[in-house]
């Protein structure tokens, strides 16, 4: 099984050797990849888990609970056990379903009113900024899609600072 | 109170000035839900300057801000705490 240091390699060639159906990869990480590789020479996890409680004890931990179903990168979730005597466990889930499940929502209020602040009520002088920079009011849906959408993409990217 | 809405912090406890946020220090609340009598609450500094803090306040350390609020005021008090 290909190693996530190789399948990096790979991707900085032009061809890629993939030999069955069930493990070609789709076009949207094979884009990514190749724009992972050339920005960074660090490996990049795509390694993500679903945390599951387990209900059999008579009590149960609050955080635990709170987690349960909850899905991970594996460089970026909760420690565990969580505490002494924690049952919880976790399962891997394909990189493909979290891709086509990953939704990423920022709400609009958070650029009209706040960052663009047309009544003066947040007095940040943000909107100032983006005002120089070319952006008014009008481009609120836009940031806000922009924003979801590297939302999306920053999801599947390490830390490694 | 709820989302956007104008707060001041109206205690000084260690835990948030630890991170940065002290008594007097305004923001406005970035998530829909209290979870457990806590709100986030973000603190601008004005313009380029970074955020002081996003931390989970608890309610009752908090007023409500009807007429809001001012990032001026958290940039005075972070100098008098020289963070």
């Amino acid at each position: 099984m290909e190693t996530q240091n190789e399948i990096k390699g790979v991707y900085i060639r032009k061809t890629y050797p993939w030999k069955t159906a069930d493990r070609v990869p789709t076009n949207y990480i094979k884009k990514w990849f190749a724009s992972i590789s050339k920005e960074t020479s660090t490996p990049v996890s795509t390694q993500w888990v679903k945390w599951i409680h387990n209900f059999v004890a008579s009590i149960h931990c609050f955080r635990c609970v709170r987690l349960n179903n909850c899905w991970f990168n594996s460089s970026n979730m909760p420690e565990m056990p969580l505490h002494d005597r924690c049952h919880c466990y976790t399962e891997s889930i394909p990189c493909n379903q979290v891709l086509a499940k990953a939704k990423s929502e920022s709400d609009y209020r958070k650029f009209d009113p706040y960052l663009f602040d047309p009544e003066n009520f947040y007095k940040h002088k943000k909107n100032l900024l983006f005002e120089k920079w070319g952006y008014t009011i009008n481009d609120a849906k836009w940031l806000q899609t922009e924003i979801e959408r590297q939302g999306r993409e920053n999801t599947f990217r390490v830390n490694t600072h | 109170m709820k989302m956007m809405d104008c707060v001041e912090v109206i205690v000084e406890k260690s835990k948030y000035a630890k991170e940065g946020v002290h008594k007097g220090m305004q923001g406005w609340i970035c998530m829909e839900e209290c979870i457990d009598g806590f709100w986030l609450v973000n603190f601008p500094q004005c313009a380029e300057n970074d955020d002081i803090a996003t931390i989970g306040i608890k309610e009752s350390d908090l007023s409500f801000l009807p007429n809001g609020m001012d990032a001026h005021i958290n940039e005075q008090i972070k100098e008098q705490f020289g963070d």
